[in-house]
């Protein structure tokens, strides 16, 4: 088993580094000129000379590349071409908000996904199951946008009851300060006590949470009603009954329990997909996340961001394919 | 023990939300912790950008000016109803005959955010350090260098004295939006991390509180020379909101009290709202031109491009594409600014001019196509553009229409071939402090090396007048001027290159507020300070 983890972790650091090399060229082939992003739109030819020497840009393409992976291996993404901060910090600013959004939704898909799914499982072809995937479909398929823009219209501007983007009130802000400690703020929040802030907090996360966790609610739900009902129909779960065990056990000790290897990968794969989603829910509940920041980068063709942000999120990919893999791998079943 | 947990955490959750939305009244504001400060009347402005790319006084070049005009303090400020600059952190100025050696009186009142006191040895280790860093707009002190002859110096606890190496306007570089900040001794050594973290160095009326990337907080500086009223707020949110939906809805709800560039949609509807929201329109000096590529035919030849110029529909644009964001430029120079004016030449839209002109250019509109590039991810070029195109077709002339980055655009028109370049280019200009010379000295002198002439303009004439308005600014603002007016009209004459419109800001602000304007100079910022309470 730790044979097989070593391995996979040797082969992600590979994946990475194709990763970085693919980004890095894409990024420096594409028509731009970085000394004027840096310098600026207005920049003399003087200082556009400088920004060349100073962004390295005056040794060749090769050697700008061994370079970069020199960086990179003491954690220096390089600068922002766009506001020359290094970009491993201002990933350090922004991705804490973005991870926030994306454990609690997966928390969501975790928490209503899966019971959805084995009731859906449990009670098939009936009124429940019928009601659990028109709504699984409906979240599935639903435009992220257009549910945020419909939250943000019934919620905010109808009835009232919750903010309509941001991660916190500034105003709320102004006379207190806001603890940070993990960068988590709903974390921070309760470790520091901080009630009010944290119940401005959680009012801002209802919405951008709920339009994100749609998607792998729906997935979740799905998938776990279809494993589910595959084991359910194997010869040892009729056998338990048979034997006169009791249908919750059934459902919940043995096939449940065998469901969850499947159900796993799709959580984990599912949170992936998540991560890159937020990107444009972040734009549309303005929240402070690394979403915003991709997109400036990515229409200004600030490479070195592109580039840590591409990294981030392919780590992530790769993090949590290997975790999936893990879990597969502990059922004794499956032969590595 | 598990269940009970479970369930104890599960129902700490539900009391949360539901005493959440219970008790929220839409605005978001959470009650305090602690007791809240004596004045907490806030003013929130949701802008459509981040309010700052960077918050380094010297260096920041771009929308930072928002911030950076209430923290920090300039020697002089522009007064847009004068049209002269007045002074801030001065009291005078004095200059030789020639405008090379300027000598100005510091206040001795003034207090920095950190306590310290201003003297004249802060204003030149100030502006030393914009011309070090030698970035963003440093280049308006370039007559200061040492390297061109100039120097800087503190020839008195409260004077300073500037020398150049060329006649300079200084009275009107030192009211520069950018590289013209005078900040506390103690700041000058930081970098820009430091600024970015949300501390600051200057005497302005605020200071900065909180910069979190999207947004920033301002704190009113209670020391401030000229002192606080109660109507007046101490607490200011500026905030990216980047959707005009979400802007318009915090209008609406009485969330925020200013925002602009809002979408015509939610202009319009907000238009329609007069018992919540006025509209305060700002003139910038922002003009949008169209270069001709003039180095290859058919742009080289002057018919055709005259034909060009009627053929844009200039009043369609203005009131069917810009919505009041904009009006029809007469001359170069934009209105309101010295060097304008009403009576130099301009286009209209005139199909049958410019079917004349075309035919007495010779040029065979047969196949012919042009191409244009304009900024990515601009509506209003794009729908102005279309509009364009279709009158181009009536003349025969295929228009296409590309949408590029900055960089590549200007990558482009560099091409050391000139058939490569694009034929067409639609630019944005707007002066860094308030001098017609930006757009002459830039855009319109010839150069030896393609920087911003991008119509490559080479006309010895149209040189010798700049260079003559230039040289005579600082000792002679009324011939300089007649002679801009004179460029403007050969400019006009040669169509060397149209110009579009001038840029208008719609403010939509709410009416609990009152006292907001943008000084044309300093493009996007409202003077927080001038706003009150109704």
């Amino acid at each position: 088993m730790l044979k097989y983890i070593f391995k996979r972790i040797l082969s992600s650091i590979v994946v990475v580094l194709g990763v970085v090399t693919i980004t890095f060229f894409i990024a420096r082939v594409l028509p731009s000129n970085p000394e004027v992003k840096w310098a600026g739109q207005r920049a003399t030819p003087e200082q556009l000379e400088a920004a060349r020497i100073e962004l390295g840009l005056d040794k060749p393409l090769p050697q700008q590349y061994l370079l970069y992976l020199g960086d990179l291996l003491h954690g220096d993404l390089g600068k922002s071409l766009r506001t020359h901060q290094p970009v491993a910090l201002e990933l350090k600013r922004y991705i804490p908000a973005t991870l926030e959004l994306v454990l609690l939704a997966f928390l969501l898909a975790v928490v209503i996904g899966i019971p959805l799914g084995i009731y859906s499982a449990k009670k098939k072809d009936r009124m429940l199951d019928h009601v659990s995937r028109f709504f699984s479909i409906g979240a599935v398929s639903l435009p992220t946008f257009w549910v945020a823009l419909f939250l943000q219209l019934i919620f905010y501007k109808i009835l009232g009851l919750l903010p309509i983007g941001g991660q916190i009130s500034v105003e709320a802000t102004i006379f207190q300060s806001v603890p940070k400690i993990t960068g988590l703020l709903l974390l921070d929040c309760l470790i520091t006590g901080k009630f009010a802030l944290l119940h401005d907090a959680f009012l801002h996360i209802i919405l951008p949470c709920i339009t994100i966790s749609l998607y792998p609610i729906g997935l979740v739900a799905r998938m776990t009603r279809s494993a589910l009902l595959e084991i359910l129909g194997e010869d040892y779960i009729t056998a338990g009954r048979s034997y006169g065990l009791r249908d919750g056990k059934m459902l919940w000790k043995y096939a449940l329990k065998n469901s969850l290897g499947t159900t796993a990968t799709d959580v984990a794969l599912s949170m992936g997909y998540t991560l890159t989603d937020t990107f444009l829910v972040e734009a549309i509940f303005a929240w402070p996340g690394i979403g915003s920041y991709i997109a400036s980068a990515v229409t200004s063709l600030d490479y070195p961001a592109i580039i840590g942000v591409t990294l981030f999120g392919a780590s992530c990919y790769i993090i949590l394919n290997l975790l999936a893999d893990i879990i597969i791998a502990s059922d004794p079943r499956v032969r590595l | 023990m598990k269940k009970l947990l479970s369930i104890a955490l599960v129902l700490v959750l539900a009391l949360g939300l539901l005493a959440g939305c219970g008790s929220s009244s839409g605005s978001g504001a959470a009650s305090s912790d602690s007791a809240p400060a004596a004045d907490t009347k806030i003013l929130y402005h949701v802008h459509t950008t981040t309010p700052y790319v960077t918050l380094d006084p010297s260096t920041e070049y771009s929308n930072g000016m928002m911030v950076l005009q209430n923290v920090y303090e300039t020697l002089t400020h522009y007064n847009p109803e004068t049209g002269e600059v007045d002074p801030m952190l001065a009291t005078s100025w004095t200059a030789n005959e020639d405008g090379t050696v300027w000598v100005f009186q510091i206040r001795d009142d003034v207090d920095f955010h950190d306590g310290s006191h201003l003297t004249a040895q802060q204003v030149v280790n100030s502006l030393k350090r914009s011309m070090d860093l030698g970035q963003g707009g440093a280049y308006v002190w370039d007559a200061v260098l040492e390297d061109n002859g100039g120097s800087i110096e503190a020839t008195g606890e409260y004077e300073v004295t500037i020398t150049c190496g060329w006649s300079t306007a200084v009275d009107l570089v030192a009211s520069a939006a950018y590289a013209s900040y005078i900040m506390s001794d103690s700041v000058i050594d930081q970098d820009v991390s430091w600024f970015n973290e949300g501390h600051d160095g200057g005497s302005g009326p605020y200071t900065i509180a909180q910069a979190n990337g999207d947004s920033v907080v301002l704190k009113a500086f209670e020391d401030y020379r000229g002192g606080w009223t109660d109507d007046q707020y101490k607490n200011v949110i500026i905030r990216e909101v980047a959707e005009s939906s979400a802007r318009r809805q915090m209008l609406e709800t009485g969330e925020a009290q200013i925002s602009s560039d809002l979408s015509a949609t939610d202009l319009e509807a907000l238009e329609a709202q007069p018992d919540k929201v006025h509209i305060v329109k700002a003139e910038t000096f922002n003009n949008i031109i169209m270069f001709i590529n003039t180095a290859v035919e058919p742009g080289s030849n002057a018919d055709f491009r005259r034909a060009l110029a009627y053929a844009y529909p200039y009043d369609e644009v203005v009131s069917s594409v810009l919505n009041g964001s904009g009006e029809q430029s007469i001359g170069t120079v934009p209105s309101g600014l010295w060097g304008h004016s009403d009576d130099v030449f301009h286009y209209t839209f005139d199909m049958d001019k410019a079917k004349e002109y075309l035919d007495k250019s010779g040029v065979d509109t047969n196949g012919l196509k042009l191409t244009v590039t304009y900024s990515t991810g601009d509506d209003t070029y794009a729908s102005a553009l279309q509009l364009y195109q279709v009158n181009l077709r009536q003349l025969g002339i295929d228009l296409e229409l590309k949408s590029m980055e900055w960089d590549q655009q200007w990558a482009q028109a560099q091409n050391t071939d000139p058939a490569d370049r694009q034929d067409l280019f639609l630019f944005i200009w707007w002066p860094d402090y308030a001098d017609p010379s930006s757009w002459f000295q830039s855009v319109l002198h010839s150069e030896d090396e393609i920087v911003y002439n991008l119509s490559y303009i080479s006309d010895p004439q149209l040189d010798a007048l700049i260079d003559e308005a230039v040289e005579l600014t600082a000792t002679d603002r009324e011939g300089a001027e007649a002679r801009y007016i004179e460029a403007q009209q050969i400019l006009a004459e040669q169509a060397y290159y149209l110009n579009l419109y001038d840029q208008v800001h719609n403010y939509v602000v709410s009416n609990t507020v009152q006292g907001v304007a943008e000084n044309p100079a300093y493009s996007y910022t409202v003077d927080y300070y001038q706003v009150t309470a109704k």
